[in-house]
């Protein structure tokens, strides 16, 4: 039971960038993914929610390979992706894009709604429902994202860069509901993040991605510790 | 402003005199080759015609029809290819020049060359008009237009009187003929391939006026004016911001496209000497596309062999001959005859050869040579990657370069007491809300000022002011002592501003050099007749542009990457290559947009060392920045700016450890050195 | 007041296939230039099962709808979705629909020959009095279903999820698939209705004028134009800008003969092309750097 990446090999139309990635993610748990600019990160986030293709390997979730699928049915079988930018719907309402997300989680339903418990925590979504999602400054956005794409239902999700271009205390706020995510859906959470050292604090297990491949993983709190890891992704001589 | 006229650093900066020379020899050979070659070729196509055989005059044809095409599909790949507006209306051009230069010189009776250069004028006129009514259009619509006025020179060929209608033009109702005269000029009289034994003369001009054509738009292909037009097909804001003025530019290429169109047309009246009304029809204006797109759009010899492979098609039989076998083998109504199978072939080359004939072969070419080359490709490659790996090596690497960089001292001209760049008073409403409200804002040269605050505080908003993107609602911008207020992006960049955006602005397809290149201040301000012609001094200004551009990506530490394409970098030296385009412009102020935003904390450490060496040859930075590591450590000053005003300014010291700015920005006091 | 009436009533047609032409645009930001020929289409098809004495004529209209459409979406998923893969500049789906125009009018007139045909379904004869001008059912038909269609289109879109999912697609198609959503299969749904639309107005047209292969390239200038002119974005734009384009081309070829009602019509299209580039009642999108 859990999200699982097996010697994947993909990338654009000339070179491939994952060269043979396996990773695993489980229900319930915060995995970071960390490495350099090219390393292949949101290449591989785009490759398990299908918006690129596999070369090689296989990508599988509890119920079998999503290798062959659309990523509108990955979405729907319930691997969900936060893609880099947010990408909210400009044109749309707040709640437009939130009632998008929902669409996911046809025959997926019962039980609470996950999406209360987070306006109940960020009440700052529900005080912009009805507005155009492009007028909201870029963390408001970020927080729409993020609930837009817990309104699928995910078993799995995926983030790829949700600090980008974010204030710090924005920053602070998006790790802060993605624990909440964490906490209240019980999806397994892979993080793509170029702040490594927050990403490295809040998961529990991190790979490293170098060159299109698993250079080291671990506890995320081991490789926070580690030297090599603070030389090359935190800035610390 | 006289500052980016007066003496351009390169000449003082270019370390190896030997290199520049020899590109300046290289360019001159491939330029000199380019012409004997297609003179060879030419006169190659009219041999046959020399004794004016029967037998030739529909070789003869051939080659005219062929010759009128490429002019016209060499225009229409100025918009198509590098402007990347797709026009339908080059038909309709075509027709206006074959339909007018016969009108003036029969019905108005304008002496023939005047006729042709009348037409001509027209086709630019209405070019210049059709220009300035589609401004703000791009893709379909810009289709639409142009379309529009298409099927209006159709139907008004077709239903006006005055151009003889079925009958053609001319026609023995009206003109007591079916045929031109053909044009005299110093006693040469020019024929058309039509009678057995007269040698078509006509066939020398046209090949000529082709040839000429083909060069012309190479040098206009390879010149800044050329960049500027991909600069514009790939975001107006972006060639705006590289001094360009988008407005002019785009009506030049404009006009000069349907100027070529009106040639190939004047080139079919001399050719054929009788005009039907049945030959414009919308499917010639679409062949004209299909003939560019066939062949390469955006290459210099795509629309050549495009013309000649389109019109070789349709008058050999082989399309009839793919059409009758279809009827005897699978079924007699069934089948597709030759339009049908045109657009096949049009669907079958978006499909395999995106890039044409001319563009695929190139790319193939670039393959092999890369190949065959592996051993040093694998090892730049190497190279660049190792770079990323310990972005120390790139520090010192461009620290080194640095020793070497000299500038003049700062602005002599200005008044040193004020300040390089002052905002005062700056507010900016968008309907109602107000993004930035009474800004103030001073920066020295030398001095690098870090904008920050929460998202949505109006810092985007500041700096697209500041460049001129939006116009203030209040306010003023003043820089070296000039009133920059609501003035054009171009304006902007020519008085000495440059930027960087927010996602990288880059010539996907382009190579690295290239992208530097277009960031000289020649991509604005070359003129079109001397992108055309070509005048000695381009050369030497290309070659020294070249080894500038070299001397900047070594600076910001893509010296072995400048051949790869700019695609192929990381997204992160991206903003490197974003940075030397910016510097490229010779600017005294650089405004950059989150350049930090996706970096490693150890790739932002870098982009600091480069920017403060920036500093210390006396550029002036706006950096607009999250990232707190690299504000503390570079700025001199910063302004935190939270719903539009003024939150606090300062050291980074005093604004970092603000309550205001903790309380609303960072969320706790920032730490200095580590996490 | 007869060449206005009589321009209202034309303006229905244009109308009914420029709806096609927004409905194609607002899904998945292409347009269809061989629209003219699945005007042919759905007329021929009507033709071909037209000695089916066992189907109503209302079954037979319904052929030509359904022929169009199904034609429709497959020209999308094979002619027009492979070719917009590029990003917003990418244009390529225009020259690629252009060519399947060529590819399908040479077909049709293999097929069926270049003159025009009978064609005898759906055909109303007789005329009415509007206000005081006499107006075929026939054309008077056409307009009363452009307005009828537009309605409904406009009332699914605000009523149903279907127009939010329609605007989210036409808006960013990839993150639309990350909600669940193939944008194929919207972009598929979208050009079947817009081509069925074409089809139903060439089987209505036909009977007035008969059927053959070009009978859709005049139109699909003219249709274009109206919704060039009413605004892509906007599903009231086809009734506006057909009112405008069918009222002024009358009356200009009314006043000053055939060729000046073409020419005012389309240099009606430029002016608003110059003056509202989004037409006028589309609405204008940001740019944001």
């Amino acid at each position: 039971m859990s999200l699982v990446i097996d010697n994947v090999e993909s990338g654009y139309d000339r070179a491939p960038i994952l060269h043979g990635v396996s990773m695993r993610v489980d229900p319930g748990e915060l995995v970071a993914v960390v490495g350099s600019n090219g390393a292949g990160k949101t290449t591989l986030v785009r490759t398990i929610s299908g918006l690129l293709a596999v070369r090689s390997g296989d990508v599988a979730d509890d119920d079998g390979s999503l290798t062959k699928l659309t990523p509108a049915k990955r979405a729907r079988r319930g691997t969900v992706m936060v893609p880099e930018g947010r990408k909210l719907f400009p044109q749309l309402t707040v709640g437009q894009n939130i009632e998008l997300g929902r669409r996911a989680a046809r025959g997926r339903t019962g039980g609470q709604d996950p999406v209360e418990a987070l306006l109940e925590a960020f009440p700052i979504v529900k005080e912009r429902w009805g507005q155009q999602a492009n007028l909201l400054s870029g963390g408001e956005q970020q927080m729409v994202a993020l609930t837009r794409a817990v309104a699928a239902r995910p078993r799995y999700l995926l983030l790829d860069e949700p600090s980008l271009g974010l204030s710090p205390l924005k920053t602070l706020d998006v790790f802060r509901l993605i624990e909440l995510i964490r906490e209240r859906t019980g999806a397994g959470i892979l993080l793509v993040e170029q702040m490594a050292d927050q990403a490295l604090a809040a998961a529990d297990r991190a790979y490293v991605l170098e060159h299109g491949r698993v250079s080291m993983e671990g506890p995320a709190a081991e490789l926070r510790a580690s030297d090599e890891i603070r030389r090359a992704y935190l800035g610390v001589a | 402003m006289s500052t980016i006229e007066k003496s351009p650093p390169t000449s003082a900066a270019a370390p190896e005199p030997q290199r520049p020379r020899s590109h300046v020899r290289s360019a001159l050979r491939g330029d000199i080759l380019f012409a004997v070659v297609a003179f060879g070729i030419a006169v190659l196509a009219i041999l046959p015609g020399r004794d004016g055989a029967g037998t030739s005059i529909s070789t003869m044809q051939l080659v005219a029809s062929m010759a009128a095409m490429t002019v016209a599909a060499v225009g229409l790949n100025l918009l198509v290819g590098y402007t990347k507006l797709v026009s339908l209306g080059q038909g309709g051009f075509y027709a206006i020049g074959a339909y007018a230069s016969a009108y003036l010189t029969l019905d108005v009776g304008l002496p023939p060359l005047l006729a042709i250069l009348g037409a001509l004028a027209l086709c630019g006129a209405i070019g210049a008009v059709v220009a300035v009514s589609s401004m703000r259009l791009r893709g379909p619509q810009f289709a639409v237009i142009t379309l529009v006025l298409a099927v209006l020179v159709e139907r008004i060929l077709n239903e006006g009187n005055a151009f003889g209608r079925l009958a053609g033009y001319p026609n023995y109702a009206e003109h007591d003929t079916t045929s031109m005269e053909p044009v005299s000029v110093f006693g040469i009289t020019f024929r058309p391939p039509m009678i057995a034994g007269e040698v078509a003369t006509v066939m020398v001009p046209i090949v000529v006026v082709t040839v000429l054509v083909l060069i012309i738009a190479r040098n206009i292909a390879k010149s800044p004016w050329g960049s500027s037009l991909s600069a514009i097909g790939e975001s107006e804001m972006l060639a705006a911001h590289l001094g360009v003025n988008v407005f002019r530019r785009k009506i030049s290429v404009f006009v000069l496209a349907s100027v070529l169109g009106g040639l190939g047309g004047v080139i079919v009246t001399q050719a054929f000497a009788h005009l039907q009304p049945e030959t414009f029809d919308i499917y010639l204006t679409i062949t004209i596309v299909l003939a560019v797109v066939f062949g390469g759009s955006g290459t210099i010899l795509g629309p050549l062999v495009g013309a000649v492979a389109i019109v070789w098609l349709e008058q050999s039989d082989i399309l009839a001959e793919i059409g009758s076998f279809q009827q005897e083998n699978i079924s007699d109504t069934w089948y597709l005859s030759t339009s049908g199978l045109v657009g096949v072939l049009f669907i079958l080359t978006l499909f395999l050869m995106p890039r044409g004939i001319v563009g695929t072969a190139g790319q193939l070419l670039a393959t092999v040579v890369r190949k065959s080359a592996a051993d040093p490709d694998a090892a730049s490659t190497e190279g660049s990657a190792s770079t990323a790996d310990h972005p120390a090596v790139t520090t010192t690497a461009s620290t080194d370069q640095h020793a070497r960089v000299e500038r003049p001292p700062v602005a002599a001209g200005a008044d040193t007491s004020e300040s390089m760049l002052r905002i005062s008073g700056l507010s900016k409403n968008f309907g109602g809300l107000r993004a930035v409200a009474e800004m103030d804002l001073a920066v020295d040269g030398g001095q690098i000022h870090a904008i920050i605050g929460p998202n949505g505080a109006g810092k985007s908003t500041l700096a697209n002011l500041l460049t001129g993107v939006y116009q203030p609602t209040e306010g003023t911008v003043t820089f070296l002592g000039r009133d920059l207020t609501g003035q054009a992006p171009h304006h902007v960049s020519r008085a000495g501003v440059a930027r960087t955006f927010q996602t990288p602005q880059l010539f996907h397809d382009a190579t690295v050099r290239a992208n530097v290149l277009a960031g000289f201040a020649d991509t604005g301000r070359t003129p079109l007749w001397a992108a055309a012609l070509k005048p000695p001094g381009r050369y030497r200004r290309d070659a020294e542009m070249r080894a500038e551009a070299d001397r900047l990506l070594d600076l910001v530490g893509l010296g072995d990457v400048a051949d790869l394409r700019a695609s192929e970098l990381p997204y992160g030296k991206q903003r490197y290559l974003e940075i030397a385009r910016a510097l490229a412009s010779d600017p005294q102020l650089i405004v950059l947009d989150e350049p930090a935003a996706g970096l490693l904390a150890t790739e932002s450490v870098v982009l600091g060392d480069l920017l403060l060496s920036l500093r210390e040859e006396g550029f002036a930075l706006v950096v607009v920045e999250h990232h707190m590591d690299l504000v503390a450590r570079i700025a001199d000053q910063v302004t935190c700016m939270d719903q539009g005003r003024l939150l606090a300014r300062g050291t980074p010291a005093e604004v970092l450890s603000d309550e205001a700015v903790v309380a609303a920005y960072l969320g706790k006091p920032h730490e200095e050195g580590t996490h | 007041m007869e060449p206005v009436i009589l321009g209202l009533v034309l303006g229905g047609l244009y109308a009914l296939l420029a709806q096609s032409f927004v409905l194609t645009f607002i899904t998945t930001k292409t347009l269809n230039f061989a629209v003219g020929e699945f005007v042919a289409l759905g007329a021929f098809a009507t033709i071909a099962v037209s000695s089916w004495s066992w189907l109503p004529s209302f079954g037979r209209v319904a052929v030509g709808f359904l022929a169009a459409s199904v034609v429709g979406a497959l020209a999308y998923r094979f002619i027009v979705l492979p070719f917009t893969t590029q990003g917003e500049h990418d244009t390529r789906w225009l020259l690629s629909t252009v060519a399947l125009s060529f590819v399908m009018l040479n077909l049709i007139t293999n097929v069926e020959g270049p003159s025009p045909q009978r064609s005898d379904t759906a055909r109303i004869s007789g005329s009415v009095d509007v206000l005081g001008v006499g107006v075929s059912k026939q054309q008077l038909l056409l307009a009363v279903l452009a307005v009828v269609i537009s309605l409904i289109l406009i009332v699914v879109s605000q009523r149903t999820s279907i127009g939010l999912v329609m605007r989210a697609v036409s808006q960013d198609p990839e993150t639309t698939s990350l909600m669940g959503i193939s944008p194929r299969l919207v972009g598929m749904g979208a050009y079947a209705v817009a081509m069925g639309l074409a089809g139903l107005a060439g089987v209505l047209y036909a009977a007035t004028v008969g059927a053959s292969p070009v009978m859709g390239a005049p139109l699909l200038v003219a249709s274009i134009a109206v919704a060039v002119i009413g605004g892509l974005g906007s599903l009231w734009g086809p009734l506006l800008g057909g009112a405008l384009y069918g009222v002024l081309s009358e009356v200009a070829s009314f006043q000053y003969g055939a060729i000046w009602g073409e020419t005012a019509g389309l240099l009606l299209v430029i002016a608003v092309l110059v003056w509202k580039p989004e037409g006028l009642l589309g609405r204008r999108m940001e740019v944001k750097l």
